[in-house]
């Protein structure tokens, strides 16, 4: 049995996106993080902020995107901290010291990060041209991820098999244009 | 056409939804399919596209998260009115104040005790062994005798004008008869008298600290009287410091 159970089963609820799960997630290591980067990236509480802002997304984005599963292998609040270390060490700060208790996570690439952004502009200017209804139900599946039933419900889709044609005709119309 | 060209392959494949030999198989399927590929490609723009949109909302809701939580940063300090500080800082000083105030009364008590004329004369005030060694004329000897008992006794419960009365009495009368007793005893008798009666009337409040102090100077500066140390220590503690102050 896994020494994170507990943090393997929040590692569940964070998956889904839930805000609430989130929310709670920010409550609880909010403080411990800020004075965590304060003490050992030698920052101030307005820059520990920012960090801890930057590390949250890249975990959501490791949560989300299936990167980080379980079996852990550390707690997950260790793994924020250790997201934080890499974040306070940017930008030739290599010389600061953290314990050593943390693990040492691959760093993010900036090409990666250009790429998420170039995407992202891509993708909000194709929503604006596929019309109205692909819209609000891409919208729905993919930014507010909202449940198959809720959306069906909500857009009068008849069925299971209507609700997969609708997303796959709305993705082609958006391969289309690119 | 492939059956990969389904786009619920794609998606599965770009969100590795498939199995280990599912995707072996479509990896293989693509290493061959050019149109496959490009397909995969655009479609992975499009997905890493919301994926990031996705983050965006995401890190605009932490930043709601992180607004709030500065906000509460600043409602949990106290904010303290300008004269709120005025009346913290009067009523703290004043604290400080009566501190020092209620320590300066105790010390200056203290030292009032300590240098007080009776607490000095007490501690240079040298007790007469048992009498009954007097000799000589027996009756004007016995009652010189208890004069000078009566001296002490005055002395003793702090009777100071009566004391400095008495020995000024005995001294009148040992220096008038000179051989009432023989001259130790004679000189044991006037030098206590002299001295006792001179405690006496500082305790009484009938003598100067000056010119107290000078009467001291002649007793120390006498190297064969038995009061020297005694009138050294005494004329010491009649000039302290914190005589002045209990004073």
């Amino acid at each position: 049995m896994s020494k994170y159970r507990q943090d393997e089963e929040r590692l569940n609820e964070l998956k889904t996106g839930n805000h609430r799960a989130w929310k709670r997630f920010f409550d609880e290591n909010s403080e411990a993080f800020l004075l965590f980067t304060m003490k050992y990236g030698q920052t101030d509480r307005e820059q520990a902020y920012g960090i801890f802002q930057e590390a949250l997304v890249i975990l959501h984005r490791n949560c989300t995107g299936g990167k980080l599963v379980p079996p852990l292998r550390s707690s997950l609040q260790t793994y924020l901290f250790a997201i934080g270390k890499n974040l306070c060490r940017r930008g030739g700060k290599n010389h600061l010291q953290f314990p050593e208790n943390l693990p040492d996570l691959p760093e993010n690439p900036f090409e990666l990060d250009d790429e998420r952004r170039h995407n992202a502009a891509l993708v909000k200017s194709l929503l604006g041209r596929i019309g109205d209804k692909c819209r609000e139900f891409l919208t729905l599946v993919f930014l507010e991820e909202m449940p198959q039933v809720d959306i069906m419900q909500q857009m009068e889709i008849p069925s299971d098999e209507a609700f997969r044609k609708r997303k796959f005709d709305c993705l082609k119309k958006m391969r289309t244009l690119l | 056409m492939s059956q990969y060209n389904d786009i619920s392959y794609i998606e599965a494949y770009l969100q590795d939804r498939m199995g280990e030999a599912e995707r072996r198989a479509f990896e293989a399927e693509l290493s061959g399919n050019e149109p496959l590929r490009q397909e995969v490609d655009a479609y992975q723009k499009i997905y890493s596209g919301f994926n990031a949109l996705k983050e965006n909302a995401f890190s605009g809701q932490v930043a709601q998260w992180i607004t709030e939580a500065k906000a509460q940063d600043q409602s949990n300090i106290v904010p303290i009115k300008k004269g709120a500080i005025v009346r913290t800082m009067w009523r703290r000083l004043a604290v400080a104040a009566s501190v020092v105030l209620l320590l300066g009364i105790a010390a200056a008590w203290w030292v009032s005790q300590q240098y007080s004329d009776e607490k000095l004369v007490a501690e240079a005030y040298i007790s007469p062994k048992a009498s009954g060694t007097m000799g000589g004329q027996e009756t004007q000897a016995s009652l010189l005798e208890k004069q000078f008992e009566t001296a002490h006794q005055f002395f003793k419960n702090a009777a100071y004008a009566d004391a400095t009365r008495e020995f000024g009495l005995v001294v009148n009368q040992l220096e008038a008869n000179p051989a009432l007793f023989d001259q130790l005893t004679h000189q044991f008798y006037l030098d206590n008298a002299k001295w006792t009666g001179l405690l006496a009337q500082f305790a009484a409040g009938q003598i100067s600290d000056e010119a107290f102090s000078e009467k001291l100077a002649a007793f120390a500066n006498d190297p064969a009287s038995d009061y020297a140390e005694k009138a050294k220590d005494l004329k010491r503690d009649l000039g302290s410091v914190w005589r002045k102050i209990g004073g």
